[in-house]
């Protein structure tokens, strides 16, 4: 391991620190649309955020993603209470991905803006459609006009 | 000498020149040459200028980059601290640099200096240019006239400091600088000024016929070798001197060679170095080229007695006429 890795993983160590403290008190945001997160569930998703930078080659040293898409996903209506951690915890890792192909340039909250505009009015909730039908519409930031989302859920998600 | 040079516990050979200060910095800390308080110091300037040249490559959109660009900034940030110590000219000067002075007015002063660095390298650039010989190999060519625009045009020292996105083929002398980045920039133009000079020093056309029958030798064209041309014409250039010619005579023939064997077994290694050495001083007047080739000197007698011995002299002097 070179100075540079050390560097870095010293650095992560901290900011994986603040990203679970920051998920703990997650809940004044989330709480008006009945969404709770609690302590063990903040780690969990502290530590699969952990792992889908480790698994993108991605450093982090600013406000995580996960917090980023927890907040903005909180909103969507397809979001089942129950699974909001684990929903939140793939698309963090779908994020790394379009954030890979897009660059580094490109700010998290568009892709957050455009991965929630497809989730909601194109997939009907499914982050497989979203990775598997819609990943060249999100990296090349297709726009969508509003519009009925039956028109583009397939039959088995009617 | 320094105090602090007599009690170093490490030396040069311990320290990695191309990670000069992270490596300066870790020799400090493990040898107790820093405080515990002082590095953490240091890892809190280095990690505050590292984050906000973070956010500035993300231009404060993205809260995460990818590893690789990371590790790129990382390495530009010490690299500051690198071309600073660098500059001071001594592993003892460094040492005292980075135990005595605030690490954030290091990298300070090593950001001026990288703005230095590039000035100098496009200084020496475009006296290469000017002195470059005209008809030469394309790496030659490239390195001379199309190398540093390329360089100049995508460097950035902030973000990729280490890098010189131009790919310099054309050798040196002395092999490739042991530096990267705008260091590497400016030590690799201004070798190339001072070999470009010194060839300008012989008429075109006895260059161009030396490197000809170098080429022959090995049964090529000379463009087609990726050879350094000032190495042909300076050992071509002492051995004329040692055989009392012109000094602005390269072109040596086989006879001569003949008669520099002879010289060379009649006379002892000392003999023949002081006769290079004070022929080398009065027929080389320019300072530049003096201090360039002055070292080359000790490698050139080497190796001609090597191949003295081995009986490979005519591969090592040129013969032209």
């Amino acid at each position: 391991m070179d100075t540079s890795d050390m560097f870095l993983k010293a650095l992560s160590v901290y900011s994986q620190g603040r990203t679970s403290r920051e998920l703990a008190s997650l809940n004044e945001k989330t709480a008006r649309y009945g969404i709770s997160i609690t302590q063990e569930e903040a780690k969990q998703l502290a530590e699969s955020n952990k792992f889908s930078l480790a698994e993108h080659s991605r450093f982090e040293f600013g406000k995580s993603a996960v917090i980023k898409i927890a907040e903005r996903f909180a909103e969507s209506t397809f979001v089942h209470k129950r699974e909001f951690t684990v929903l939140v915890a793939e698309l963090t890792d779908h994020f790394y991905l379009f954030k890979n192909e897009v660059g580094d340039k490109v700010g998290d909250d568009d892709i957050i803006d455009i991965m929630f505009e497809y989730f909601d009015k194109r997939c009907g909730g499914s982050t497989e459609l979203l990775m598997n039908r819609y990943f060249d519409s999100i990296v090349n930031f297709e726009k969508i006009e509003d519009c009925d989302i039956r028109e583009f859920v397939p039959d088995e998600f009617d | 000498m320094n105090s602090i040079e007599i009690f170093l516990p490490f030396g040069e050979e311990d320290v990695d020149k191309k990670n000069y200060s992270a490596s300066i910095l870790m020799l400090c800390s493990a040898n107790g040459l820093l405080s515990d308080e002082k590095s953490k110091y240091i890892q809190g300037v280095c990690a505050e200028i590292f984050i906000e040249t973070l956010e500035q490559f993300t231009e404060r959109k993205s809260g995460s980059v990818q590893t690789e660009n990371a590790k790129h900034i990382y390495e530009s940030v010490f690299y500051r601290a690198d071309v600073y110590l660098l500059s001071l000219g001594s592993l003892a000067a460094a040492v005292k640099s980075v135990v005595s002075e605030d690490f954030a007015e290091i990298l300070q002063k090593g950001s001026s200096l990288v703005l230095d660095k590039f000035n100098t390298a496009q200084r020496y650039s475009m006296l290469a240019r000017k002195n470059a010989l005209k008809t030469a190999s394309k790496e030659y060519k490239y390195a001379c006239f199309y190398a540093f625009d390329k360089f100049k045009r995508s460097y950035s020292a902030r973000f990729f400091a280490k890098s010189i996105i131009t790919e310099i083929e054309y050798p040196l002398l002395y092999g490739e600088p042991e530096y990267s980045g705008v260091l590497y920039m400016a030590n690799y133009y201004k070798s190339l000024y001072a070999e470009n000079l010194f060839l300008s020093l012989f008429r075109k056309s006895d260059v161009h016929k030396l490197l000809i029958a170098y080429g022959e030798m090995f049964c090529s064209r000379y463009t087609d070798l990726l050879e350094n041309y000032c190495r042909v014409a300076v050992n071509n250039f002492f051995a004329s001197l040692l055989l009392n010619k012109n000094g602005s005579n390269i072109l040596i023939n086989e006879r001569e060679i003949t008669r520099l064997s002879s010289l060379l077994c009649s006379k002892s290694r000392e003999d023949i170095e002081k006769q290079l050495l004070t022929s080398f001083y009065k027929e080389i007047t320019s300072h530049e080229i003096r201090l360039y080739l002055r070292k080359y000197i000790d490698i050139f007698i080497s190796e001609l007695y090597s191949h003295l011995e081995n009986g490979t002299l005519r591969r090592f002097i040129v013969a032209c006429e």
